[in-house]
């Protein structure tokens, strides 16, 4: 038992020791083309008043929707902006580059190197200019939070509804790409990521049955967004966490899978 | 004009057969963005008309606004899908050193690639008219307005084609140009009434937005093609040219200066 805990403490630390050093990387990296830098969070500034903008007008025009108010709505858009801040930061930006990894063979360095290639590959690229808007969204949830009146459960279990919308839609988009292996260019991959994006920026009780079957099970992008905010809302509705739970476990069985089927059918162009 | 003629159809031929090469990217990169864009707003806009049991919004019925976000789609197909393309990397890493040594200009071959690119769009905003018009989402009352619609679409995508190169120009000066594209879009999405009618906007929006070009975007080819534009085409078509040659300036302008900075990189 002791040996398995010393272990499994070597291991989070040798990935805790990878990921500082990739994150002092990247952020030099960033740093240096200070311009870049300064558009990322001009971009995003954009975009959370394009997002916030759009439901606030569209509750101008209509009222309640669903049963939530402009508030609950608001709290829903902010939850999937922090979502989203964490996902361009730590994620996005390597998927764009996994396309290119594979045709040119660069994917064969990954392979040698002494760690897991999955981690290596998704989790190598940080954006570090879409860090520093962080605190936004989570003041935003504070805030709206705050006027909904968020029981205290609901206050704890934020980070980690947050933690879980973002693994499951990153996993989702894992095994998405994965198919990049099978694919001559996976660009088209990243734009189908980024619509399912989209799609999860609405709460679930907006699409209709068919379209919110296909989005909760085979694709399940609106349990990872929806799920965890009716839970926050009433913590009697916790099967849908569960259920997030669930896919993301089994799409980890499947893209362990499906990457080893894939590094198969890889060519290594570089060699 | 007739070996110029050929230089361009020599392009757009090469685009097209690289376009439909890889049809899974096609449909994901072209058609899969407009789409989903498209089903989410229609569900949003059904919940919201449900919610308020089918009342008028503002002179809109669900059926009326379902028509509206349906041209917003043939629009869209027909004005942005080139705007996916980027040419920083081309720039970065030295690619645009061989037209600068080919017969033909480097913008001048991506307007042969747009022209491709628009026959595809064109096809495309065709079959979801011909749905539109067969499940009876468009009414089909004139003929007339849809030329006039469809028209200025077309003009439409030339600006967005100027605004495109434009962006794409900044390559020259700072490491990635996407981040403007998404930007312009991003603004343009919201401000050219692609998601919400711009005549549901407050008024005094409105005024400001007309002195922009965003509503010559989206909003006014639509109105044009449900025959209820405020604007007539000529005097619509007369701002989006106006627009459309202070861009294609800016760009050049821009262009020619980036040149100069240009080092050829891998030379």
């Amino acid at each position: 038992m002791l040996r398995r805990a010393c272990s499994m403490r070597r291991f989070l630390r040798h990935y805790l020791d990878i990921y500082w050093h990739l994150l002092g990387l990247n952020i030099e990296r960033a740093l240096a083309f200070r311009v870049h830098f300064l558009l990322l969070i001009l971009m995003d500034i954009c975009f959370y008043c394009s997002i916030l903008f759009t439901i606030d007008f569209t509750f101008r025009l209509t009222g309640p929707l669903g049963g939530w108010s402009r508030e609950h709505f608001l709290f829903f858009a902010c939850f999937m902006l922090a979502v989203d801040q964490l996902h361009m930061t730590f994620v996005s930006e390597s998927f764009w580059n996994f396309s290119a990894d594979i045709r040119t063979g660069t994917l064969d360095f990954i392979l040698l190197r002494p760690a897991n290639a999955i981690f290596i590959t998704f989790f190598r690229f940080i954006r570090a200019g879409s860090f520093v808007l962080a605190p936004v969204p989570w003041l935003l949830m504070a805030h709206f939070g705050g006027n909904i009146g968020l029981s205290t459960i609901a206050w704890i279990a934020l980070p980690f509804m947050v933690l879980l919308a973002l693994a499951l839609i990153t996993a989702i988009e894992i095994l998405l790409m994965i198919s990049g292996f099978w694919l001559v260019d996976s660009i088209g991959m990243n734009f189908l990521r980024m619509q399912l994006q989209d799609i999860s920026r609405w709460p679930d009780f907006v699409y209709q049955a068919t379209f919110r079957r296909v989005f909760t099970f085979v694709l399940p992008v609106l349990l990872a967004s929806s799920a965890p905010v009716h839970f926050l809302f009433d913590q009697h509705k916790f099967l849908g966490v569960l259920y997030s739970l669930l896919a993301l476990a089994l799409i980890t069985v499947a893209i362990r899978f499906l990457w080893h089927r894939g590094l198969q059918k890889y060519e290594s162009a570089s060699s | 004009m007739k070996k110029l003629f050929s230089k361009y159809w020599g392009t757009i031929r090469i685009e097209l057969a690289s376009q439909l090469a890889y049809k899974l990217n096609f449909l994901l990169l072209i058609l899969g963005p407009a789409l989903v864009f498209f089903l989410i707003k229609i569900n949003l806009w059904y919940s919201i008309f449900a919610a308020r049991d089918n009342e008028l919004l503002r002179g809109y019925t669900f059926e009326r606004m379902l028509e509206y976000q349906t041209y917003v789609l043939v629009v869209t197909l027909l004005c942005q899908s080139y705007a996916s393309r980027n040419i920083s990397e081309d720039i970065r890493f030295g690619r645009i050193s061989a037209f600068l040594l080919y017969p033909t200009s480097f913008m001048g071959y991506h307007f042969g690639a747009f022209s491709a690119a628009q026959i595809l769009n064109c096809l495309s905003a065709l079959i979801v008219l011909v749905i539109g018009f067969g499940s009876g989402i468009l009414p089909l009352e004139s003929l007339t307005h849809l030329a006039a619609g469809g028209s200025m679409a077309l003009l439409v995508s030339l600006l967005w084609f100027c605004v495109w190169f434009l962006l794409s120009s900044s390559s020259f000066w700072i490491e990635e140009s996407w981040v403007l594209r998404v930007l312009f879009t991003m603004v343009a999405r919201f401000l050219s009434g692609a998601i919400i009618p711009l005549d549901l906007f407050p008024p005094k929006v409105l005024e400001f937005l007309w002195y922009t070009p965003f509503p010559y975007l989206t909003f006014i080819p639509v109105q044009l093609c449900m025959g209820s534009s405020s604007v007539t085409f000529h005097d619509a078509a007369l701002m989006t040219v106006l627009w459309l040659l202070i861009a294609a300036i800016t760009a050049r302008v821009l262009w020619s200066k980036g040149l100069r900075l240009y080092a050829a990189a891998g030379m």
